[in-house]
């Protein structure tokens, strides 16, 4: 187990190093982006801190900043994930599952997303654009049509039906033509 | 002005898997839009959090 640990770490400061990145972080250009990902249940509770602590370090790196996190949880998985580490195939139906919200430039991502998929404690993760926490979502806009504007559309007035009166010998000789 | 145009909607989120199974029937397959009554933007964007909750093994693919 602690080997394993102490492979993450190295896979972390070693893999990607930011060398390669050379532009300047600008508050504007940056977008949110949320990753959830799945660590092997093989480690213990320590070891999961060292891989969580190990992204945060990695994230770091690449400028990008923090802003909300789920710690890992053991969950049981909807189905067995299987994979293929050196020619060995392992089957999990449990993992910890965690996710961690964070500010980056958009350049930045595919090597974050290279870096966790070299990952060995990493069993699966998803890279998502995420929006803002408190902030609700958008609808659209209603825009009015200029053409509608002015004077109120009135309703046209029709003239009420006077009402005639009729002689009960009108009436019984009306209705009995209906009836025949 | 923009304010105007937003108010408290809350967003589909892939974690969310109790709300997320409301919109499965139950052989795990997604509820046509008929069923859910929802629009067609949020439509999308629930089979688009139901695709990604079921390849994280939150939701699955098939049941039964």
């Amino acid at each position: 187990m602690a080997k394993m640990s102490q492979v993450s770490e190295e896979t972390f400061t070693q893999a990607n190093s930011p060398a390669s990145f050379d532009t300047t972080p600008e508050q504007k250009d940056q977008t949110i982006y949320e990753v959830g990902f799945h660590l092997i249940p093989s480690l213990g509770e320590d070891e999961v801190k060292i891989a969580v602590d190990g992204v945060h370090s990695m994230l770091k790196r690449y400028s990008a900043e923090i802003m909300g996190e789920s710690f890992p949880q053991r969950m049981t998985l909807a189905y067995r994930i299987e994979r293929s580490v050196s020619s060995k195939r392992e089957k999990y139906s449990e993992a910890y599952f965690g996710w961690i919200k964070f500010k980056a430039i958009p350049t930045t991502v595919p090597e974050i997303s290279h870096v966790l998929q070299s990952t060995p404690e990493v069993l699966r993760f998803i890279m998502v654009e995420s929006f803002p926490e408190g902030v609700p979502m958008p609808r659209r806009a209603v825009f009015i049509s200029d053409r509608l504007e002015g004077a109120t559309i009135q309703k046209p007035m029709v003239a009420p039906e006077k009402s005639g009166e009729i002689s009960e010998e009108d009436l019984d000789k009306s209705i009995e033509a209906l009836v025949s | 002005m923009q304010n105007d145009t937003y108010t408290q909607f809350q967003r589909i989120d892939y974690k969310d898997i109790e709300t997320l199974k409301r919109f499965l029937n139950p052989h795990g397959k997604i509820l046509p839009r008929r069923r859910t009554e929802l629009s067609a933007a949020n439509q999308r964007a629930l089979a688009q959090s139901i695709k990604r909750a079921r390849f994280m093994a939150l939701l699955p693919y098939i049941m039964r």
